[in-house]
């Protein structure tokens, strides 16, 4: 079975390593690493992605040295490899004009704001997997966990 | 001075000799006399052959401002005498000493060569006129935009120094009592593993406390593979196990229950780094509160007769950590004393030195040096400071100074990005100058201070 | 108002001819059953030249039509009620019904399987970009590898998904050609052209190429590993008279290009899979008379072992393009119903065509079916023409000394192959057209020579294949 990932990218290592822990319930079902820059995360989904497995969920800072948040969600965006990936923009020190571009060209699933509340992040975590597992075709009812319910009803309802 | 411009496609010297040569028609004004007043009767065109006027305008608030201003070569009364009122619109009066000649309304047409009437003799004079006020009348609007601009600009840093101050301020206690808490929990709890350690679990825990994370989130990965290839660890757990950083030989004495023990070994450590990311955190806090609040103090607390090298050296004491692993090289000359506020000082100092410094270890220069060097040259004190790292990329160099930019990477330095601005300012307030050359391998700062 | 217009044509004229009386039509013993089937064919013909609904639903149309008017399970206005006279023969509902699982549609379901795993994995990528690296950097050259590879990806996957993978691959390079250089519409012609030609290639390349499997039966049977043994040399000749004809008509100024195609194989195990099924298709495809499965029970091999290892996923069944095979469906039904009515035979007998030069009905056929191809879908060219044309070829002994049926058969096929001078022509010449470098004149210029020439080398190859006795 093919593996689902969670990548979150921060360059503050200790606030990565507080996304991490908050994400920590999901440990059994998938896995979550860790990249301090948006040039390390690439190279990860890259490898992960010849290795068969899944990007699941990109959870990225926006205001880092080197590539932005922005830019590096609005290449992934871009990248045929993951048309399904959702993608979470938690950040701080955003303008509106990031915020814009955010939505438009990088299509951000989701926007959090620092500090974030850990039950909202998991919320929405949740709730962006389901999306990426019944979007990918995956079956659903091995990845129960990993749903948020609500959602998945929902969408399940729509595909008929 | 574009008045002069228009004329020379007229033949001002032809004008000058046919209409104002006669001697008799001639004033001289000495300096501040009135040619002529706002209202009152004007019937002649004036030529200024030496001096200069200024005209004034008096509005219905009773506001006094300059219309216009002449010299040689150019005319005044323009308006009164051509528009038939014959009557002043402004008042004009000598600037210096200065000789006048003039025509009046009675004044016959010249006869020339192409039989021009006296309107085509002095229609370019009074087109020519007319744009060189508009041309001034557009000058003086941008530049008042402009005094408008620096001055709501000056404003506004001021009242957001004020603002940043004030939040500073309130949340000085809040954190104070962060840092002090922290500090006693871990503490605490350090003594009370100590005692109830069983499993030699407590030394995670201290080397937690001790280095936090030191490892970059690559290190983690590749070290997480290469415990899986020593130990059969899943995923998680030698991860978790990677994360603490420990070497084979520290985990050598738990080899043999290191399956069940990882687990617990990372639940110790991570206690600690805990205690460690949020201790340099609440120190942080108190950093930046207390950079914060000076922000908005300009003027306070100035000592007179400062010696700034002092305040250079109480910078360094403050980054002694980082300099460990940076070449220092000082140079600090005699210099006057200045009227200044140290910390402020102290600030402009340390905020330079710490980015010079983090740019250096962070791209790995081979042999980092920083030069600091301050010298003595007429009333200013120069002061350079100069790294060997990388240079600001040229894209950057605009936006160093700006509030919220960072290239902040590694370790705990939560980049609020607002250093340079802050020494931006700071310089500033002290009438003072800061530029910063950059070139791979070299990258300069100047600061000069002025000393009264 | 144009599109109602078309709707009243498309379905005034059938209904007309359905309660014309019978007298009229020129036939002898002409049943009710016939004209029904003659209704429901210019209803076709209507619908697929003017288009008033998606080619696809007239299928479904044609089928549902068929089913309601022509089969022993018909509305009860249209069955017999006992007065059997000039009435003719009822169909059997479950063979129309049928078409829809037909052995072409399974031959093309397989290869949608292929195409879109090949996809998934990025296998077309990865091969695109190996195999262009030796054309090196000289633009003809390069022109002439994307051609290739183009020819050859549209053997087994569709054209139309080709030619966007292709374009896209394109669209940067042109981007830094100056604005007059000539070459910018070479490049962009070389797509749609590389892959409508190499559809022929091989029975699932293009859906008349299927259409035509379904009346090469019996004696005229023509296998898998046959048909790419003459399409091939065929797409290649083709191929590089028309890269020859590109090049010296829009010639190149720029004088390097760099394709840069990122990727790497995934090596994942279910790649691998996919890598080694693929490959294993196409032997058995080609392999048929040894181990004596037909390529329609291969082409149901990817499509078990992809579903059972979820390669192809539920999600991915949903994109399958079951509109084109609903189209080749409608086309097998009415082919059906001109067959099993014997309309294809009383038509073609009321004509004297024994009395015609029989080459000069192959030269008429295929440049019939070349003209319609240009204006409308290839696809409904065949299933149109085909019935007709398979009952020609079977009444008339005057074609046996130049190939029979066969050679008739495959004539019209390449020929409906052949259109590609429009926009219109083939959805592979609207991407290309839409990327708004290329003119319609310019399109059409190169449509008309290639598909004329692409005409005259299927007479030559019929021609030889009739010398080496293949027919």
């Amino acid at each position: 079975m093919e593996k689902l990932y969670i990548i979150c990218v921060d360059d503050q290592r200790e606030v990565l390593s507080t996304i991490a822990k908050d994400l920590a319930v999901f440990e059994n079902d998938l896995i979550i690493e860790e990249c301090e820059s948006a040039t390390e995360a690439e190279e990860l989904i890259d490898e992960i992605d010849s290795e068969g497995d899944f990007v699941a969920l990109i959870i990225s800072d926006h205001v880092m040295p080197g590539k932005s948040g922005v830019d590096f969600l609005s290449d992934v965006n871009k990248d045929e490899r993951f048309p399904n990936t959702q993608k979470i923009l938690l950040t701080g020190l955003a303008t509106h004009q990031d915020t814009i571009e955010a939505i438009n060209s990088a299509s951000i699933n989701q926007y959090l704001e620092k500090p974030w509340n850990k039950e909202e992040l998991i919320k929405s975590v949740k709730k962006l997997l389901t999306r990426f597992i019944l979007k990918t075709g995956l079956d659903y009812q091995k990845y129960l966990p990993l749903t948020d319910q609500e959602t998945l009803f929902e969408i399940l309802k729509k595909q008929g | 001075m574009s008045s002069k411009r228009f004329l020379q496609s007229v033949d001002l010297d032809w004008l000058k000799e046919a209409y104002f040569s006669n001697p008799e028609q001639r004033r001289s004004l000495k300096k501040g006399d009135v040619l002529m007043k706002q209202g009152e009767k004007n019937d002649k065109l004036y030529l200024i052959l030496s001096g200069s006027l200024v005209a004034h305008l008096t509005n219905e608030e009773g506001n006094n401002f300059e219309v216009f201003r002449s010299t040689t070569d150019m005319f005044v009364g323009v308006y009164s005498f051509f528009s038939k009122t014959f009557s002043s619109y402004a008042t004009i009066l000598a600037e210096e000493d200065s000789e006048l000649a003039f025509i009046d309304s009675h004044q016959d047409v010249v006869e020339d060569d192409e039989c021009r009437t006296f309107v085509e003799h002095f229609m370019p004079i009074v087109v020519s006129e007319i744009s060189a006020r508009q041309l001034m009348a557009q000058r003086v609007a941008m530049e008042k935009e402009n005094t408008l601009k620096k001055l709501l600009q000056t404003e506004k840093m001021a009242t957001l120094g004020q603002m940043a101050a004030g939040l500073a301020h309130e949340l000085n206690n809040a954190i104070g009592v962060l840092q002090r808490k922290t500090e006693w929990l871990s503490e605490e709890i350090s003594e009370y593993l100590n005692e109830k350690d069983t499993k030699g679990m407590f030394s995670f825990f201290k080397i937690g406390l001790k280095k936090g994370q030191f490892l970059s989130s690559s290190d983690v990965r590749k070290r997480q593979k290469e415990l899986q290839s020593k130990y059969p660890l899943d995923n998680n757990l030698a991860k978790k196990l990677a994360k603490t950083g420990l070497t084979d030989d520290e985990l050598l004495p738990f080899k043999e229950e290191i399956l069940e023990g990882a687990e617990r070994m990372n639940y110790y450590w991570e206690i600690g780094s805990t205690f460690h990311d949020m201790l340099l955190a609440s120190n942080h806090a108190v950093h930046v509160v207390k950079s914060v609040k000076q922000l908005g103090v300009a003027n306070v607390g100035k000592t007179e007769d400062l010696d700034l090298n002092e305040s250079i050296k109480e910078a360094l004491s403050l980054l002694k950590s980082i300099l460990r692993r940076v070449d220092l090289k000082l140079e600090l000359g005699e210099l006057k004393t200045i009227s200044a506020n140290s910390g402020e000082l102290v600030q402009i100092w340390l905020n330079i030195i710490k980015n010079g410094c983090e740019s250096m270890l962070n791209s790995n220069t081979v042999s980092p040096t920083i030069l600091v060097k301050s010298t003595m040259k007429g009333r200013w004190i120069n002061v350079i400071i100069e790294d060997n790292g990388p240079g600001i990329p040229d894209d950057l160099k605009d936006k160093i100074f700006q509030p919220s930019f960072t290239t902040k990477k590694d370790g705990l330095s939560f980049g609020l990005g607002l250093g340079l601005a802050i020494v931006q300012r700071l310089v500033e307030n002290y009438s003072g100058k800061i530029g910063v050359e950059s070139r791979p391998g070299k990258t300069t700062f100047k600061i000069k201070l002025p000393v009264s | 108002m144009r599109k109602s217009l078309n709707l009243l044509i498309s379905i005034g004229i059938p209904l007309l001819i359905l309660i014309l009386p019978q007298s009229v039509f020129p036939f002898e013993n002409f049943t009710i059953i016939e004209q029904r089937v003659v209704a429901i064919f210019f209803l076709a013909a209507l619908f697929w030249v003017l288009e008033p609904i998606p080619i696809y639903a007239t299928s479904v149309l044609i089928i549902v039509l068929e089913l309601m008017m022509l089969t022993e399970s018909s509305f009860v206005l249209f069955q017999d009620h006992g007065n059997r006279e000039n009435f003719g023969n009822y169909l059997s509902y479950k063979e129309i019904m049928g078409t829809f699982a037909s052995p072409i549609i399974m031959l093309f379901l397989g290869g949608f399987f292929l195409a879109m795993s090949a996809t998934k994995y990025r296998l077309d990528q990865n091969l695109a970009r190996v195999l262009l690296k030796p054309f090196g950097k000289n633009p003809k050259m390069v022109m002439l590898g994307l051609m290739s590879i183009t020819a050859i990806f549209s053997m087994f996957m569709s054209n139309t998904a080709t030619t966007a993978m292709m374009l896209s691959i394109l669209t940067p390079v042109l981007a830094v050609f100056t604005p007059n250089d000539k070459g910018k519409v070479a490049f962009a012609l070389a797509i749609p052209v590389a892959a409508n030609i190499g559809g022929i290639g091989t029975p699932i390349g293009t859906p008349p190429n299927a259409i035509a499997l379904k009346y090469l039966i019996g004696d005229d049977l023509v296998t898998f590993s046959q048909w790419m043994g003459f399409g091939i040399p065929f797409v290649i000749i083709l191929l590089l008279f028309s890269w020859v004809l590109l090049a010296v008509l829009f010639p190149i100024e720029t004088k390097e290009i760099n394709l840069d195609i990122k990727g790497k194989f995934l090596k994942s195990q279910k790649a691998i899979i996919v890598y080694f099924t693929f490959s294993i298709t196409i032997l058995l495809w080609l392999t048929d008379f040894i181990h004596g499965m037909n390529s329609y029970v291969v082409a149901l091999i990817p499509v078990a072992v992809f579903s059972a290892l979820s390669i192809i996923n539920k999600e991915d069944l949903k994109k399958l393009s079951w509109d084109v095979l609903w189209l080749v469906s409608g086309g097998i039904a009415l082919g059906i119903a001109l067959e099993k009515s014997g309309l294809a035979l009383t038509a073609v007998e009321s004509i004297p065509f024994e009395n015609f030069p029989p080459l000069l009905i192959v030269v008429a056929a295929s440049i019939l079916a070349l003209t319609m191809a240009n204006f409308m879908s290839n696809t409904a060219t065949a299933n149109l023409l085909l019935p007709i044309i398979a009952a020609l070829g079977t009444s008339l002994s005057s074609l046996d000394d130049f190939g029979g049926n066969q050679m008739l058969i495959l004539a019209v096929t390449f020929a409906a192959s052949m259109g590609m001078a429009l926009p219109i022509s083939t959805p592979p010449n609207a991407l290309a057209h839409a990327t708004g470098l290329i003119q319609t004149n310019q399109m059409t210029k190169v449509g008309l020579i290639v598909g004329l020439s692409g005409v005259l080398l299927t007479y030559l190859m019929l021609y030889i294949m009739n010398l080496i006795n293949f027919f």
